[in-house]
């Protein structure tokens, strides 16, 4: 009786394992990339050179940052 | 650039008087490029992409020094990307020659220290402290 009690446990415990393994599970693996408060709703783009550009296309000064990350 | 990109940004760019542009320089190694790739690939799904890549690889730069391509996609992750693109896109060959082409053209330009900037027409050779920049776009403004 003790052995079957201790059969019926370890079920359930797996049981229950596994439905939470599953709630964890990512859905979805896709989102919007957040964007650093900093950024806001500055305009950002890609010129036709390739390059990409942060601010107003119309603004009055064109500042070109030649750098690395490095 | 990291310090001094953060206060440009928010005095200047996002009050519509600056416009930034970013141009690759690849003299230290591959991960110059590596780390170009990442920033042009987060770029591609959007363009403010590439400006939350540009800061995250700033201030992780000691590491991406020396990451790998794990750590770049991991990066993707990091700033919510879509990692399946990002991956295609930073292995592309396609990337990688738009890159190499933009920094044969900065030398064709003359354009030798890391990093330089073009202020309209004005080059600026080496790293600057935000007041020499404050200094030149007041000029600018005023021209």
């Amino acid at each position: 009786m003790r052995f079957q009690k201790f059969i019926l446990l370890l079920i359930l415990l797996l049981v229950a394992t596994a439905c939470s393994s599953n709630d964890t599970q990512p859905t979805d693996t896709q989102s919007e990339p957040t964007i650093p408060s900093e950024l806001g709703n500055i305009p950002a783009g890609k010129n036709e050179d390739g390059t990409f550009y942060l601010g107003s296309p119309s603004a009055d000064i064109k500042f070109i940052d030649y750098s690395d990350f490095l | 650039m990291l310090g001094t990109s953060k206060e440009i940004i928010a005095n200047h760019v996002a009050t519509g008087e600056v416009q930034m542009i970013y141009w690759p320089v690849l003299d230290i190694g591959p991960n110059s490029e590596n780390a170009a790739a990442a920033a042009y690939c987060a770029g591609e799904q959007n363009p403010s992409a590439f400006w939350q890549m540009h800061s995250w690889l700033y201030e992780n730069y000691s590491q991406t020094y020396r990451g790998d391509r794990s750590y770049f996609l991991d990066a993707a992750t990091t700033n919510g990307l879509d990692n399946a693109t990002f991956a295609t896109c930073y292995d592309s060959e396609e990337i990688r020659l738009t890159i190499r082409q933009q920094d044969d053209a900065r030398r064709r330009q003359g354009i030798r220290s890391r990093p330089s900037f073009d202020i309209n027409g004005q080059i600026i050779a080496g790293a600057q402290p935000y007041s020499t920049f404050e200094q030149i776009f007041a000029e600018a403004k005023n021209e």
